[in-house]
């Protein structure tokens, strides 16, 4: 019997794709591109024909898929009794036993591991489905060893044979990359701006170090989360003045061509969390052969190796050590530096991440279980 | 456990307590006041183990190397914190320090439930653990956690000045007397409250200089301490003793009890809707006290107040007890390994099914039998303690000494300690 994987593609209804939808992203794309296999796309209990996910992907952004989905009504996924339908959830289940097959994508449990980091509502909304999703699949993939290893210890799935580690691929490059013209030095903080990212470390070193600024701006690029909005940040570290003068920016979301740009021509690029599932941001500052400063939490050695500079972040001058080691390297932006980054980054990348989820699905038994 | 030694043969040692402040601010709320007993454990195995550190997020090292100048050797890792907040460090020998004072314990996760709700399954995610009582090594036992042994916190006796110096001490330690009126509005109960406010030794020199001090120690928040009998008990009590007197200091973490909360809603609470009393014997002590303090107030009291219905160990009244007070105490769970008629004068109590919805232990997700002790019972205990010689309450203040030192020592808990190192492989301290 045919074996069909249908891509749940709820995070693609984002309107700026980041952190999950730009998994998503990433997966469609490789499904899309993939003629050996029945594959397929479902949102809620909707199939989704693949040239309409084609276009939300070349858009770059979900408003396309709800205002197709406002205009007609598709079919339902997993209905062929000739087929073996197979569901991959790149994130939470949307729903459960409607597929032969389930398979989940697990990024991290900082919701349960990390509360203090989330809002309430959404710690209660991952926290609860987490355990039941995963007793419920057939597969889980985790996007790194150590998000693997929290899913063993302490959701204690009955067969760890079927929790498997795939790390993800960089994000999908942007259409247009503008051509590289000389920029004044800037750093590149790049996420989401919440607790957990933890900028604040980046902050209070600018405060006490303002004369770094005046040789170096500071772009903090990522849509507001939650927590401290970037105006009470600046406020609170006494940084009004600089970011009045242009010294350090909050130009929020931004194309994917424009993150491109400015990921390809950062001297550094910061990422100071203090907990990941895997941590795209690092892998698409190597993929651009950037440097990159970040720490050594959870998940983000397995993906930044020995290509990445760390601190403590626990550990307050710490994270000038850090900065100053990876900005005074004056071998960092040279050519073969780039080119030994980009090398340690290729070694992440969609058809690799597809591989190994098909060949484990390619494993399972017919029933599924 | 496997791998290099460290140099000595000694793990590194690694220790995570409360994860927020709102654990701070919840001491004593919950069954057990973790931030003590880790402060405890910490100051005995610093001497043994001097590159202990504290781990603020132990769930960030995901392996040695995420460590900064990670330590060679096997890695221990002692967590004190609640089951939920459980975080492991991934590459030690996880060991929870848990204490638990009921008979039962969740061990399941509904549809809907964090996995961190299941007590047993977070404990289990650790590599063992240790708990301060046999009563709660026989509940985690009797609940499908298998690697338990008993390791209490440990207990070491202060240098305690005499009574009279320790009165000295005290004397200008704020005190307010029992009132309470149900008539009262909040703002009047407080104005109240104020009004009556004295010092320790104003309030002490209205009664005779053969007046007896009973000291009680406890967050008034805290359902198992069972207020309501303990007031009542000790009011009852002083009908047939008016020279006896109880200090009641009360504790809360964080920012501590205003006399506001005290007057304005945390005694009525304990006492129940509509009561009416007043008693010139039962100072109320909500002030900060530091260490010397605290100490000095164990060495003023000859005796020692407690009636809880379940204790996971019980410091207060251990600390009591290292100091030479006698202590007048309901018995069962941790409590029924140290307390006995021959060092202390044990309140009788009464099992009954569980009818208070605050307890703790509800958390399994089904009821329970507590030994609770009436105000009857309390005041029985307190007439007995009242009626002994003065040699005979020597011979059991000294008998308490003694027991808890056995128990509860630094010798006997390192003793317990390097046990279990032997247990996992590890070669003791020399």
């Amino acid at each position: 019997m045919t074996r069909r994987i249908w891509l749940e593609i709820g995070p693609l209804q984002e309107g700026q794709y980041t952190g999950l939808s730009q998994v998503t992203a990433g997966l469609a794309a490789t499904l899309l591109g993939d003629t050996t296999r029945a594959v397929g796309f479902f949102l809620g209990r909707a199939a989704i024909p693949p040239e309409i996910v084609a276009t939300v992907l070349t858009r770059g952004e979900g408003e396309f898929l709800s205002f197709w989905l406002a205009r007609h009504t598709p079919r339902a996924p997993a209905t062929s009794l000739n087929e073996t339908s197979i569901a991959l959830f790149p994130n939470v289940k949307t729903c459960r036993r409607g597929f032969a097959i389930e398979t989940q994508i697990v990024h991290d449990l900082s919701t349960l591991l990390t509360p203090q980091f989330h809002l309430p509502e959404t710690v209660r909304f991952h926290a609860a489905a987490m355990a039941d999703d995963v007793a419920t699949n057939d597969l889980t993939f985790c996007v790194s060893e150590a998000t693997r290893q929290d899913v063993l210890r302490y959701l204690c799935p009955p067969d760890p044979a079927r929790i498997i580690t795939v790390h993800p691929g960089p994000g999908q490059p942007g259409a247009l990359a503008p051509p590289m013209v000389p920029v004044e030095p800037f750093v590149l903080v790049l996420g989401t701006i919440e607790p957990r990212k933890n900028i604040a470390v980046i902050l209070e070193f600018l405060a006490a170090q303002t004369q770094l600024l005046a040789g170096l701006r500071f772009v903090f690029l990522g849509r507001h989360g939650w927590g401290e909005a970037p105006a009470t940040l600046l406020a609170r570290h006494g940084l009004n003045e600089a970011a009045e003068a242009g010294r350090i920016l909050f130009p929020g979301y931004v194309s994917a061509a424009a993150r491109d740009a400015l990921l390809a021509r950062a001297r550094l690029m910061i990422y100071p969390s203090l907990f990941e599932g895997f941590g795209l941001p690092v892998l698409e500052a190597l993929a651009f052969g950037t440097p990159v400063l970040t720490t050594r939490s959870s998940s983000l050695p397995e993906v930044g190796g020995e290509a990445v500079t760390y601190f403590d972040p626990f550990t307050p001058e710490d994270f000038g050590r850090g900065l100053a080691e990876a900005l005074q390297d004056r071998h960092a932006t040279a050519e073969t530096a780039r080119a030994a980054r980009r090398t340690w980054a290729a070694r992440f990348s969609w058809p690799k991440t597809w591989q190994k989820i098909t060949a484990a699905i390619d494993n399972l038994p017919e029933a599924g279980r | 456990m496997t791998g290099a030694k460290a140099p000595g043969g000694l793990p590194a040692l690694f220790i995570s307590t409360a994860v927020s402040g709102d654990i701070a601010r919840n001491l004593g709320v919950a069954h057990y006041s973790y931030n003590f007993a880790a402060a405890r454990f910490r100051t005995l195995l610093a001497q043994d183990f001097p590159a202990l550190r504290d781990l603020v997020m132990p769930e960030y090292y995901a392996t040695r190397a995420a460590m900064p100048a990670p330590p060679a050797g096997e890695w221990l890792h002692l967590i004190f914190r609640s089951t939920g907040e459980i975080r492991l460090l991934k590459p030690a020998w996880n060991i929870a320090c848990f204490a638990w004072e009921f008979p039962v314990l969740k061990t399941e996760t509904l549809p809907g439930e964090a996995p961190t709700a299941n007590q047993a399954g977070m404990l289990n995610s650790c590599d063992e653990v240790w708990v301060a009582s046999q009563f709660a090594r026989n509940v985690l036992q009797s609940h499908g956690v298998a690697q338990v042994h008993v390791v209490p916190a440990p207990i070491s006796r202060p240098k305690v000045p005499g009574r009279a110096a320790c009165l000295r001490l005290l004397a200008g330690l704020p005190v307010t007397q029992l009132r309470v009126n149900p008539a009262w509005p909040d703002a009047l109960a407080e104005a109240e409250a104020r009004a009556g406010e004295t010092t320790l030794d104003a309030a002490l020199r209205q009664f005779s200089a053969r007046a007896v001090l009973f000291l009680a120690i406890l967050n008034p928040e805290d359902a198992r301490k069972n207020l309501d009998a303990l007031i009542r008990g000790f009011h009852c009590h002083r009908q047939e003793y008016p020279d006896s007197l109880l200090l009641l200091k009360l504790i809360r973490g964080g920012d501590g009890i205003t006399l506001a909360e005290v007057a304005g809603g945390i005694l009525r609470t304990a006492l129940g809707p509509g009561t009416a009393l007043a008693d010139p014997g039962i100072l109320i002590c909500n002030a900060f006290l530091s260490e010397p303090e605290m100490t000095a107030l164990y060495g003023a009291a000859p005796f020692y107040l407690c009636t809880s219905i379940a204790e996971g160990q019980n410091l207060p009244l251990l600390e009591a007890m290292i100091c030479e007070a006698v202590a007048v105490s309901t018995t069962g769970t941790a409590m029924d390994d140290y307390l006995s008629a021959d060092c202390a004068i044990p309140i009788a109590s009464t099992a009954r099914p569980n009818d208070d919805p605050r307890l703790a232990g509800l958390v399994a997700g089904r009821n329970f039998t507590v030994a609770r002790a009436s105000a009857t019972d309390v005041a029985h205990a307190l007439n007995r303690a009242r009626q002994l010689s003065v040699p005979a309450r020597e011979r059991l203040a000294h008998a308490g000494r003694e027991q808890v030192a056995r128990l509860y020592g630094p010798a006997a808990v390192r003793a317990r300690i390097t046990d279990r190192l032997c247990g996992l492989g590890i070669a003791p301290s020399t």
